[in-house]
């Protein structure tokens, strides 16, 4: 299926969300790869309920449209390690950045979402 | 059975069995089954083995009875395995006068008497976790650079490792289980005068300054602090990210921090390990703007890359380039010639 009929299919199901997908497309389907965390979406998209966003954005991941991993990131800056839910982030981690152990914080974990899906 | 026979009647050589167990137990700490196997091979010896058990049990004791394997030789390999990787690395220099000086023999051995060493200048310890800090080497390297003096110092540190937290009325209590962990430090001169300090990686800490004033407390009768000051790798990290388009098979780079003399602090961090920050070509960009206004390089993260035309480096090394201005270090375990390769090109980089 092409990018844009599936876009279109979207907005199909959700036609509630036709802006927040219209919006989510363009930050999408513009690039080649985006890496992008949930607050910049929301920033990008600014969706008029969160809500919603949140079930669109819940789709695209169950489509495998959308890559969505729990980041730990080093107080440094930049990814340590990508989980696929809260409970696989572990107490503590090695940040490979510094070369230390490091007690995993909530201030440390980002929502990331990676587009296209590295398996689609 | 001719063979079984003659091996039977060969005269049997007598090793320390105890020694030898110590060794099967770092060599099982600090490197690979495929690393030592190899080792065997490269004398012609019987190397295969599924266990270290089975390597010792089978390989190498009957090896070091029959003589075709020596202590000493057990030994070194022991040392290539456990002092190089997941450590930091302190760059000092000395004039190289002083430092030929301070390599003769004689100064060697007078510094190994005062320190009640000698013997081991033939005859290295092979130490577990002794109660205190304890110089269990020095010898002679001797490498395309030159002859070096290695001064090997084993200790005991306690490791700490954050279990989880709870709460108790009014209270949050975090606990920690604490641990014995083994730490191998080495300090090794060379006839340029190029001094490093080698300190095991912590791995709970990046402050490594009580470490290497400890280490080099210990050697100090070897080399004598005064002579020497920090060789700081600020004009590596600048000529890698100068080079960086001709080095872009050999290094990838994870993370760069710059400062200038405003007090501002630039970051340009990828977002996974595998990543290269210079195929992000906004952050290359900027990178390169603060650059051009006055900004020097703070801190660097980088891997040195395994290539097919290259033995060397065997995979993929790490190296962070951060800390003091005179540390490097190579954050995971790698083999003596992965490091050596890392170093050679630190040192090239610094022209």
């Amino acid at each position: 299926m092409s990018s844009t009929n599936y876009w279109r299919l979207l907005v199909d199901r959700h036609p509630e969300a036709v802006a927040v997908i219209n919006r989510l497309a363009d930050v999408f389907a513009s690039s080649g790869k985006v890496v992008v965390h949930y607050d910049r979406l929301l920033d990008l998209v600014h969706p008029a309920s969160q809500a919603q966003f949140a079930e669109v954005m819940r789709q695209l991941v169950r489509d495998k449209k959308l890559r969505e991993v729990i980041r730990v990131e080093s107080a440094k800056g930049g990814g340590i390690g990508d989980f696929s839910s809260l409970e696989d982030v572990p107490d503590t981690i090695h940040d490979w950045r510094t070369d230390q152990n490091v007690e995993v914080t909530a201030d440390m974990l980002r929502v990331v979402y990676e587009y296209p899906h590295p398996r689609a | 059975m001719k063979q079984l026979a003659l091996f039977e009647s060969a005269p049997r050589v007598s090793f320390d069995e105890a020694t030898v167990g110590l060794i099967a137990k770092l060599f099982g700490e600090t490197t690979s089954l495929s690393v030592v196997g190899a080792l065997l091979k490269t004398k012609g010896l019987h190397h295969s083995a599924g266990s270290w058990e089975q390597l010792f049990e089978k390989r190498i004791k009957p090896a070091l009875g029959a003589g075709t394997l020596a202590m000493p030789e057990l030994k070194r390999w022991l040392a290539q395995a456990e002092e190089f990787g997941r450590c930091h690395s302190f760059l000092y220099r000395a004039k190289a006068t002083v430092a030929r000086d301070l390599l003769h023999e004689d100064k060697v051995h007078a510094a190994a008497t005062k320190n009640g060493v000698a013997r081991l200048i033939t005859n290295p310890l092979v130490l577990d976790q002794p109660d205190r800090p304890t110089i269990a080497d020095v010898r002679y390297d001797d490498d395309p650079r030159g002859r070096s003096l290695v001064v090997k110092v084993v200790e005991k540190r306690e490791e700490r490792t954050f279990v989880g937290e709870r709460v108790e009325g009014d209270r949050v209590i975090k606990e920690w289980t604490r641990k014995d962990a083994r730490a191998v430090n080495v300090a090794r001169l060379y006839p340029s005068g190029i001094f490093e300090i080698r300190v095991q990686s912590h791995w709970s800490s990046v402050n490594y300054e009580n470490d290497v004033a400890r280490v080099w407390r210990m050697v100090s009768d070897f080399f004598p602090p005064a002579n020497f000051s920090p060789l700081s790798l600020a004009p590596a990290k600048k000529d890698l990210w100068d080079r960086k388009d001709q080095l872009k098979k050999a290094v990838r780079f994870s993370d760069s921090t710059m400062r200038n003399h405003n007090g501002t602090t630039l970051t340009a961090a990828t977002g996974e390990e595998q990543s290269d920050l210079l195929e992000d070509t906004g952050a290359k960009a900027s990178v390169d703007m603060f650059l051009s206004h006055g900004a020097y390089w703070d801190g660097s993260n980088v891997w040195w890359l395994k290539r097919d035309e290259s033995e060397v480096p065997s995979k993929d090394i790490h190296v962070l380039l951060s800390g003091k201005t005179n540390e490097f270090a190579v954050t995971a375990n790698c083999t003596k010639r992965d490091f050596e390769y890392v170093f050679d090109q630190l040192l090239a980089a610094l022209g």
